[in-house]
């Protein structure tokens, strides 16, 4: 069922969407509490539960996946186009295992690295979108 | 309203991570203060965090597990006096010397001070770098359909 706006990578680009700005939260109270003691470090995944989504969502394969049509052929063990997309409404876990001796889990580094990736994931996934938008935009002007 | 939710944690910490550079700056102006608020010599203030809302009511928790609004942020649970013992040093002409010439000053260590404040600055910058992708993340989202 989609509609002209109303697309199974519309809905999961709002997933997508909405799932890093979560995680882009979780990156923001990790880096406030970078110096509380005994803080333990929040992480937000959603890839999976979207992937999944959106494979009920489209039926079978989604589009550009590779598909065995015959058992000699080798197993594909490369993730789905989807799989590096982020979706759904996203779990909130939190890290314990701490290296710090006040406790904290919060590692600057890789809190920064995961920011800049939330980021240009973002921004690639709201040019997509504005593409599609523009794309049906020039259709309605003729 | 994630994005927004995340300017306000990042806030948070901007505003905590300033405390402790002032409490720092009070406690390397005081490093020679013989009479504190007590009479004796001022004491080493420290600044105590936490997790904001770690300890909150039922009646928020499931409000916020309603808008799926995470909890975040950092308070300032208080200033805190370290109660260390005082330096004592010898200076007959102190007009605080005891009987022995003996004057008490402040438990500060400058290289305790100056670590403590470049550690602020580095969580207050780190904070402000989180806060302007926060932002280019709800600029991006504004961008959508224009042009």
């Amino acid at each position: 069922m989609s509609t002209l706006f109303d697309t199974t990578a519309m809905r999961a680009a709002k997933a997508a969407l909405t799932g890093l700005s979560r995680r882009q939260e979780a990156i923001s109270a990790n880096v406030a509490n970078i110096d509380t003691p005994g803080y333990a470090r929040r992480a937000v995944t959603f890839e999976g539960a979207l992937e999944a989504e959106v494979r009920r969502a489209g039926g079978a394969a989604t589009p550009g996946e590779l598909v065995r049509t015959n058992g000699a052929h080798l197993v594909h063990r490369g993730g789905s186009q989807l799989s590096g997309m982020t979706g759904a409404s996203g779990d909130v876990t939190r890290d314990v295992v701490s290296t710090r001796n006040d406790g904290n889990t919060v590692s600057v580094d890789e809190e920064m690295l995961l920011m800049v990736e939330t980021q240009l994931r973002y921004q690639a996934l709201t040019q997509s979108v504005g593409r599609r938008l523009s794309t049906l935009r020039s259709v309605i002007r003729g | 309203m994630g994005l927004i939710q995340s300017l306000r944690v990042s806030a948070s910490s901007l505003a905590a991570q300033r405390l402790r550079m002032d409490v720092v700056a009070n406690n390397v102006a005081n490093m020679n203060t013989t009479q504190g608020a007590d009479g004796g010599p001022y004491q080493r203030q420290s600044v105590m965090f936490a997790e904001a809302g770690r300890e909150v009511p039922f009646r928020d928790v499931l409000g916020r597990a309603r808008d799926q609004q995470a909890p975040g942020g950092v308070v300032v649970t208080g200033i805190h006096e370290d109660n260390a013992a005082p330096r004592r040093v010898h200076d007959p002409s102190h007009p605080d010397a005891d009987a022995e010439g003996y004057v008490l000053l402040p438990n500060i260590d400058v290289v305790t001070e100056m670590t403590d404040l470049v550690g602020a600055s580095r969580a207050y910058e780190a904070s402000v770098t989180v806060l302007n992708a926060t932002k280019s993340l709800a600029m991006s989202a504004l961008g959508i359909g224009r042009g």
